[in-house]
């Protein structure tokens, strides 16, 4: 995919007193998140000491003395209540379309401003002017980390109605980032067949309608699924086996009103922390045989067997009585 | 009520809910689309010292300013909204309903002399419903039951008083002086004003309380009669007040005859004559009490049933 140029445009700039109607607000800037109770601190200030720092505009077209909002848009927005009839600014030259939309990511995003689908859409633009949706590219060109840049993507591949469950703030995208990472990914890795059985969209469609009903209320819920999977995946020990375990995933994305709580309480929990357990017992002799290689101290190897005694003794004891 | 759909917002009237600036828009276009007199101003309005480009205007000089946040008025917006109304502006302040609650800004409102239009959200049909329109604080004050603290409640007293005294045509001596009735039976703790100015197809009753009080609980409602007239209010007005109890079912006993001004002597007599008949207790609030209630708003309750065991005693 080829490399457009996507750096902000900076060159000679002019400081102007411009009338309020003859600025806009620029397109590519979409829906700013400005809570009231921080409008009203900036309109006091401005009230109070008036525009300290200019907005950063350009000329809409040479000589037509229209300008569009670079920088300042809280401050127009606030200028305007207050009936400002003129408002500083520095008028920079024109930037190509490309540049223009950067420009609003690096100035926006990195300030917060932004909320969620508003970004990916914006990232969407980017990729459709500049042809390329490299991660490490669209990641350079808006100043947005990278596992963020990979959030949006997934946001664009999400189903129209999914995207306006995020936009209208009613489930967060990080919810959907989680059953992707949590459980479709996993899903498709160690257990192909269940994978198959529903498809990325069944899957993603039964944890959304948790979530919409409230069964499912955190995201942290959905963190328990890795281990079931796993469980799952080492009981059937290949992928393409058979495991018990598989009845209980099923079951989970079946059933609209089993939490992932209750059916790691119900069924899992036992097993899958027993296998914790199992792993670290095994751990502990792999770790006193590591540590009696270490050292050749007489005392530390002494200390040593002492503790591995002791435990001797005490696990004795709790298999006596079992 | 108004009923206005905004698309696409999710909403809440949670006193927790911080808005954002795109809430003023949609808001704005909801009022628009009910009422489309109003507009979204091109250019400010000049106010003398300073400027302000309402969020709505139109062009009878109405002027809309929506809150959204605080329950405090800023003097950034206060004092644009007393330099509009002095400039003979009629503003309007909309605020959703859960804002419209504290003391301080309620105070205010009824200083600057605005009239209010709460708004509600409806989650189900995602709109902004705006109800109905209060001329001012006060009115607003007294038809939503809200009590408010004894400072504040005197200064809109004083204020409520002084626009009686400063009122020159009938018809308006008479609508302030409900008003002002209207407002310290809001802030008595056990009445609640269920209606202004109640009109059926024989009668015409001025304000309209209901009871909730364990003492006085044998007349679960309870009717005023205002009457702001420079001569004594007499005898008459006292019938006319215990026919309309009488016509309630059993269910008033209670009245309360006001004058802002005097109450004539035969009234006293008149009563006498009613108490033998058991129609009821009528209480008698002239410029005198009225001075009282004003100069001690918090003891409102007290001085209500002291009002009322006096009328049952003389």
């Amino acid at each position: 995919m080829k490399n457009k140029e996507t750096k902000p445009a900076r060159t000679e700039q002019k400081l102007l007193k411009i009338r309020m109607e003859d600025v806009s607000r620029n397109n590519e800037n979409p829906r700013l998140h400005f809570p009231e109770p921080e409008i009203e601190k900036l309109i006091e200030s401005i009230d109070e000491v008036g525009i300290l720092v200019p907005i950063s505009v350009f000329e809409k077209k040479p000589n037509s003395g229209k300008y569009i909002i670079i920088d300042g848009e809280r401050r127009w927005i606030c200028a305007g209540r207050l009936g400002l009839k003129e408002i500083p600014s520095i008028v920079m030259e024109k930037p190509n379309k490309i540049s223009n939309l950067t420009t609003m990511f690096n100035i926006h995003k990195v300030r917060e401003e932004w909320q969620d689908m508003p970004t990916a859409w914006g990232i969407q633009k980017l990729i459709e002017r500049t042809g390329n949706d490299d991660t490490k590219f669209l990641s350079r060109s808006t100043g947005i980390h990278e596992k963020e840049i990979r959030k949006y993507q997934l946001a664009l591949e999400l189903p129209k109605r999914y995207q306006n469950l995020i936009d209208e703030k009613k489930i967060g995208l990080n919810f959907f980032w989680e059953i992707e990472v949590s459980i479709i990914r996993p899903l498709e890795k160690l257990r192909p067949k269940l994978f198959n059985e529903f498809g990325p969209k069944g899957i993603r469609d039964a944890f959304v309608d948790k979530k919409l009903s409230g069964v499912v209320t955190d995201n942290v819920d959905l963190r328990r699924m890795p281990s079931m999977i796993k469980f799952a995946a080492d009981e059937a020990t290949e992928p393409g086996g058979r495991s018990e375990f598989d009845t209980v995933i099923r079951k989970l994305i079946k059933d609209k009103n089993l939490s992932v709580q209750d059916a790691y309480e119900a069924y899992a929990e036992m097993n899958v922390e027993l296998d914790k357990f199992i792993k670290q017992c095994a751990s502990v002799v792999k770790k006193y045989d590591k540590l009696s290689l270490m050292t050749s101290d007489t005392k530390d190897k002494q200390r040593l067997k002492k503790a591995l005694k002791d435990l001797h003794t005490i696990v004795s004891k709790r298999i006596g009585e079992v | 009520m108004v009923d206005f759909t905004d698309e696409g917002d999710e909403q809440s009237t949670s006193q927790q809910k911080i808005f954002e600036f795109l809430d003023r828009q949609n808001i704005c276009q909801s009022i628009i689309r009910h009422d489309n007199a109003w507009q979204i101003p091109k250019t400010p309005i000049s106010l003398g010292d300073f400027n302000w480009s309402p969020d709505l205007l139109d062009a009878t000089k109405r002027v809309c300013f929506i809150h959204l946040s605080g329950d405090e008025l800023s003097t950034v917006w206060s004092k644009r909204l007393i330099a509009a109304s002095n400039r003979g502006y009629r503003v309007t302040f909309a605020s959703p309903k859960d804002l419209l609650y504290s003391n301080p800004l309620l105070s205010s409102l009824n200083e600057i002399g605005c009239g209010l239009l709460p708004l509600d959200y409806d989650a189900e049909a995602s709109a902004w419903v705006a109800g109905e329109y209060f001329p001012n604080a006060a009115s607003y004050i007294t038809g939503n039951d809200i009590l408010l603290s004894s400072e504040d409640s005197r200064i809109i007293l004083s204020n409520l008083y002084s626009k009686v005294l400063k009122a020159q045509k009938a018809t308006e001596k008479g609508r302030t002086f409900e008003q002002l009735l209207g407002f310290i039976f809001s802030q008595v703790t056990f009445f609640r004003v269920i209606s202004s100015n109640y009109k059926n197809s024989t009668e015409e009753i001025d304000i309209v309380l209901e009871n909730h009080s364990q003492q006085f609980n044998h007349s679960p409602i309870v009717l005023v009669s205002a009457k702001n007239t420079s001569t004594p209010v007499g005898a008459p007005a006292l019938t006319s007040l215990y026919s309309k109890m009488k016509n309630r079912f059993g269910m008033c006993q209670i009245g309360f005859l006001c004058s802002f001004k005097k109450i004539a002597g035969t009234v006293a007599k008149h009563r006498l004559r009613f108490s033998r008949t058991n129609d009821g207790v009528v209480a008698l609030i002239d410029e005198k009490v009225l001075q009282q209630l004003q100069k001690t708003p918090d003891a409102l309750d007290e001085h209500m049933r002291s009002l009322i065991i006096k009328a049952a005693l003389d």
